[in-house]
C-alpha cells in the first residue's frame, strides 16, 4: 500500500489516460451539439489517398476534439481557468456583474460599417419610399456599468456619428438613449445572449413609431407570460456554464395575423402566431419569436391600420416585428444573408410605403451581405 | 503528430505505454520503432522515406567505417557520408531560401521557384546521425551492428521532432538494456506534465499576445510592443523547455535518460551564461563537432574570434531557412565576442540586478529578429519599441488582462518552483500533492486543448 502511495501521480496519469482513451472509442458517437448548433465530426475516413494527403488525420483531430467525453465540461473548466487567471477582459465574451456574459466588441471595420450603410442608403433612394435606419447598440455600450475592469471600448457612440454623416436619404433613428435610460426601469438586454429582450424590444418599438409620428400599443395592452431556463448564445460560447439562466417574455396583444416563413427553394410554411412556442424546449429560446432566422418572413395583419412596412434586417428584427404587427397591416421582413432575389423586383410586386433598416451593431461592422441589396 | 494534441495522449501514448510495458523486453526495440514510425509518418505521411532513408545511410556507413583498414580510408567515408547528409539538409531546409535570394539578383532572376515543404524534425536528427558518425569516427563509441537499434535511437519519438539532440554514444547502451522502474516511471510523468503544462497553459496563452501585438506593433505603440516581444520571450522559453521537459519525461517513462535541454536560461546574468543555459544540446553539438574541430580557442586569438563568430551564424541558421536566423545567431556571436574580450570584466563588478537586465534586453531584443518573419520587419517592431509611440490599441486594456499570467510566467521561469519541491520533496503528502497536481494539470491541458484549436507549435520550422 506503501509503495503504491508513493506512485500514486503514475497511477492517476495512468489511470486518466486509460479512461479517456476507452470511452473515446467505446462511448456512442454524438452526432449534434445543442451548444454549438453544429454537427459533430465522426470516425475519420480511412484511405491511403487520405492518410498520405494528411486528410484522415486532420479528421482524427477533429474527431478527438468533437467527441472527447465531457467535451463542454472540458470547455466550461478551461472558461473558468482563464477568468481566475484574471484574463476575463482578454476573452471574446466578458463575464460581468449581475451575471452578465456579454460580447467584447468586434474589430472595427469602417469599410464594411460604411459600404453597408452606403448600400442602405441608395437601396432608399433607388425606391423613392421614406426609409429609416435603426442600429441597435451592443450590450456592452447599453450596459457598461457592469463591464469588467480594463475591457476594450465599444464603438456604437462613433458609429453612430459616422452614421449620420453617411445617409442622406435614409433617417437614423437614435435609440441609444432610450434603451439606456430604459436599463433603470427593467432588463433591457439578455444576461446569456446578445439580443435585447421583450422589454428591451417594446422600448425600441415605441421609439420607431415615436420617430415615425405614429401610434403605439400601450404597455397594459399586453399579456406577459415568462419563461424560465432560457440559456442565449453568449451562454453557449463563454463556456460559463454555472451562469443561471434568463427568463424569455411573451409580449401578447391577442393579434392572429398570417405568418408566412420562407425559405429558399421549401415549401412555404403558413401560421396564425408570431410566437413558435415549440422552442420553449431548447436551451436557446429566442426562436420562439418567428422561429428564429429565415431569409424572407411576410407578416399579414387585416386589422392593422398603419400601412405597409419592409424591414431589411436580421435577428434583431425577431422580436420587435412581434410588437409592429399590431400597427402594419403586411411586413416583409427580408435577411440578405439568406436572401439571393432582387429586392427592387419584391418591392415592385408587393405594396410597400416605408422601409426600415433595422440591424445590431456588431453586425454592421462584420456582415457583408447588403452586397445582395439591388 | 504533436505530444501537446488529443489523438497523441489520447491514443498514441495511452497504446504505446501499454504496449511496451507488456512485451518481453526483447520485442521492445522493434516495437518501439514501429511507434516511432507511426508517429512520424502521422505527421510526414511521405517524408518519413527521407528519414528511412536517412537511416539506412548512417547505419551502413557506421558499419563501412568500421571495416576501414586505415584512418585515411574512415575519414574519407566519413566525408562523403556527412556531406550526404548536410546535403539533404541543404536541400529540404535551405534551397527555397537561396534559390529565392539569387532571384533578387537580376542575372538570376529568370530562375524558376523552389518550393519544397521542410520534412519535420529533419535539423534534428541529421544531427543526431552526424554526431554518431563522429563519435564513430573518433573512436568514442563503436558503430551499432543492430539496425532496430540503431534506427529506433534516429527515430525515437519523443525526441525526434523537437530535440534534445541525443548523442549515441550516450544512449547506446540504454538501447541495449534499460530499467524501467515505477520510480523512473513516476518522474518521468512529473517532467512530462511539467512540460505540458508549460506548453499548453503558458506558452500557447503567451503567444496569443505576441500574435495580437505583432500583428500591429504601430497600434501597439511602444508599451504594446515591449510586452509583445515579452509575451514571446515567455512563449519561445515555455514552448521549446516545455517541449523538452515533455521529452525527457516519455524517455524515462520508456527506460531512457535524455540530456537536460534547458537550466532556467533567463536568470542569465551575461550573454555567455544564457547560452550556458538555453538548448544545451544544440550549443554543445556545436561546441564538440564544429568549434573544437576548426581550433576552438588553441590556435589564438585571431582564430578563436573567427571561430565563434562562425559556429553562432551557424547555431542562427540552424533555427531557420531564412536570413533573420542568420543574423539572430550573428548577433549573439558578436555579443559574445565583446563580452569575452571587453565587457566581461566590468560586467561582473556591476550589481547583480544591472547583470540581469542587460541579459534580460538583450536576449529580448534577439528574440524579435528570431520572431519576426523577415529582417525588415523586425527592425520595423523594433522602431516602435524604441519610440514614444503611446499606441491606438488600448494599450493598458489589452495588457492589464495578462498581468495574472505574467506573474505566473515570470516565476515559472525561474527556479522558484524546483527550488520548493526539493524542499519538501521528502514530506508523506508529497505523493498526494502530486497526484492532485497531476490530475489539475491533466483537466486544464485537456480542457485548453479541447477548447482551442490553437495549438502551433513552433519548433516545427526546425
Amino acid at each position: 500500500m506503501k509503495t503504491l502511495y508513493r506512485f500514486l501521480p503514475a497511477l492517476v496519469f495512468l489511470i486518466f489516460l486509460a479512461v479517456m482513451a476507452l470511452l473515446l472509442l467505446f462511448s456512442p458517437v454524438k452526432e449534434y451539439s445543442e451548444n454549438e448548433k453544429r454537427y459533430l465530426a465522426g470516425y475519420p475516413e480511412v484511405t491511403s489517398e487520405n492518410v498520405l494527403s494528411g486528410e484522415t488525420q486532420k479528421q482524427l483531430e477533429k474527431f478527438t476534439a468533437d467527441q472527447i467525453p465531457g467535451r463542454d465540461f472540458f470547455v466550461g473548466i478551461n472558461a473558468y481557468w482563464n477568468l481566475a487567471t484574471g484574463r476575463n477582459a482578454a476573452q471574446d465574451i466578458y463575464y460581468c456583474d449581475e451575471d452578465y456574459l456579454i460580447n467584447a466588441p468586434k474589430k472595427l471595420d469602417e469599410k464594411i460599417f460604411t459600404d453597408n450603410l452606403t448600400r442602405f442608403d441608395q437601396f432608399a433612394a433607388k425606391l423613392g419610399l421614406p426609409a429609416d435606419l435603426v442600429m441597435v447598440p451592443t450590450t456592452g455600450y447599453l450596459m457598461d456599468d457592469v463591464l469588467p475592469a480594463f475591457h476594450q471600448e465599444y464603438h456604437d457612440d462613433y458609429l453612430y456619428d459616422l452614421a449620420g454623416g453617411l445617409l442622406k436619404n435614409t433617417r437614423l433613428v437614435d435609440v441609444r438613449d432610450v434603451l439606456k435610460e430604459g436599463t433603470a426601469d427593467g432588463q433591457v438586454c439578455y444576461r446569456t445572449d446578445h439580443h435585447l429582450t421583450s422589454f428591451g424590444n417594446y422600448l425600441l418599438y415605441q421609439a420607431y413609431q415615436t420617430a415615425n409620428g405614429a401610434s403605439y400599443l400601450p404597455k397594459d395592452a399586453y399579456q406577459v407570460t415568462s419563461y424560465d431556463g432560457f440559456y442565449g448564445t453568449d451562454w453557449s460560447g463563454s463556456g460559463y456554464w454555472l451562469v443561471p439562466p434568463d427568463t424569455v417574455e411573451v409580449w401578447d396583444a391577442g393579434l392572429s395575423p398570417t405568418v408566412t416563413l420562407i425559405d429558399g427553394g421549401a415549401e412555404p410554411k403558413v401560421s396564425n402566431d408570431l410566437f413558435y412556442l415549440s422552442h420553449l424546449e431548447n436551451l436557446d429560446k429566442y426562436p420562439i419569436f418567428l422561429d428564429g432566422n429565415h431569409s424572407l418572413v411576410t407578416i399579414h395583419n387585416p386589422e392593422a391600420t398603419g400601412g405597409n412596412l419592409l424591414v431589411i434586417r436580421d435577428s434583431y428584427a425577431h422580436c420587435l416585428s412581434t410588437f409592429l404587427a399590431a400597427d402594419y397591416q403586411n411586413i416583409y421582413l427580408i435577411d440578405m444573408r439568406y436572401y439571393r432575389q432582387s429586392v427592387s423586383q419584391f418591392v415592385a410586386e408587393h405594396p410597400v410605403d416605408r422601409v426600415l433598416f433595422l440591424y445590431g451593431m456588431d453586425n454592421l461592422i462584420t456582415d457583408t451581405n447588403s452586397v445582395w441589396l439591388q | 503528430m504533436v505530444f501537446s494534441s488529443l489523438p497523441f495522449l489520447f491514443l498514441f501514448l495511452t497504446v504505446v505505454l501499454l504496449v511496451s510495458h507488456i512485451l518481453p523486453f526483447r520485442f521492445r526495440n522493434f516495437f518501439l520503432l514501429l511507434a516511432n514510425l507511426v508517429f512520424y509518418a502521422y505527421g510526414e505521411p511521405v517524408y518519413v522515406l527521407i528519414m528511412i532513408g536517412s537511416i539506412l545511410v548512417n547505419f551502413f556507413a557506421g558499419l563501412l567505417m568500421d571495416k576501414q583498414p586505415t584512418q585515411g580510408r574512415r575519414r574519407a567515408v566519413l566525408i562523403v557520408v556527412i556531406i550526404l547528409n548536410l546535403a539533404a539538409l541543404g536541400v529540404f531546409k535551405y534551397a527555397g531560401l537561396f534559390v529565392d535570394t539569387l532571384r533578387g539578383i537580376p542575372v538570376f532572376s529568370s530562375l524558376p521557384g523552389v518550393e519544397i515543404a521542410l520534412p519535420i524534425g529533419i535539423s534534428f536528427y541529421t544531427f543526431q546521425a552526424v554526431s554518431y558518425l563522429i563519435d564513430v569516427y573518433w573512436d568514442d563509441c563503436e558503430a551499432s551492428h543492430s539496425f532496430v537499434n540503431f534506427a529506433c535511437y534516429i527515430s525515437l519519438f519523443p525526441q525526434l521532432i523537437a530535440g534534445p539532440i541525443v548523442r549515441y554514444r550516450d544512449v547506446n547502451e540504454q538501447l541495449v538494456s534499460r530499467r524501467e522502474t515505477p520510480t523512473l516511471f513516476n518522474s518521468g510523468v512529473r517532467l512530462f506534465m511539467v512540460g505540458m503544462a508549460k506548453k499548453v497553459l503558458l506558452a500557447n496563452q503567451f503567444g496569443m499576445l505576441w500574435d495580437t501585438m505583432s500583428a500591429d506593433p504601430v497600434a501597439a505603440g511602444a508599451l504594446g510592443a515591449w510586452v509583445g516581444a515579452c509575451a514571446y520571450t515567455l512563449q519561445i522559453y515555455f514552448d521549446f523547455a516545455g517541449y523538452s521537459d515533455m521529452a525527457r519525461g516519455l524517455g524515462r517513462m520508456l527506460g531512457f535518460e535524455f540530456c537536460i535541454n534547458f537550466n532556467y536560461p533567463y536568470i542569465s546574468k551575461s550573454v555567455t551564461e544564457f547560452w550556458r543555459r538555453w538548448h544545451i544540446s544544440l550549443s554543445s553539438w556545436f561546441r564538440d563537432y564544429v568549434y573544437i574541430p576548426l581550433g576552438g580557442n588553441r590556435c589564438g586569438k585571431v582564430r578563436q574570434c573567427v571561430n565563434i563568430l562562425v559556429v553562432w551564424a551557424l547555431t542562427g541558421f540552424w533555427h531557420g531557412a531564412g536570413w533573420n536566423f542568420l543574423f539572430w545567431g550573428f548577433y549573439y556571436g558578436v555579443l559574445l565576442l565583446i563580452e569575452k574580450l571587453i565587457l566581461g570584466r566590468f560586467l561582473r563588478r556591476l550589481p547583480a540586478v544591472v547583470q540581469h537586465v542587460y541579459t534580460l534586453v538583450i536576449v529580448i531584443i534577439g528574440w524579435v529578429f528570431f520572431a519576426s518573419p523577415d529582417l525588415s520587419t523586425a527592425l520595423a517592431y523594433l522602431q516602435v519599441m524604441f519610440s514614444l509611440n503611446p499606441g491606438t490599441m488600448g494599450g493598458l486594456n489589452t495588457v492589464m488582462p495578462w498581468l495574472g499570467m505574467a506573474v505566473i510566467g515570470v516565476v515559472g521561469s525561474t527556479p522558484l518552483a524546483m527550488t520548493l519541491w526539493e524542499k519538501l520533496r521528502n514530506r508523506k503528502w508529497m505523493p498526494l500533492v502530486e497526484s492532485v497536481l497531476c490530475l489539475a494539470g491533466l483537466l486544464l491541458c485537456t480542457a485548453s486543448l479541447v477548447s482551442d484549436s490553437y495549438n502551433p507549435f513552433l519548433y516545427f520550422r526546425f
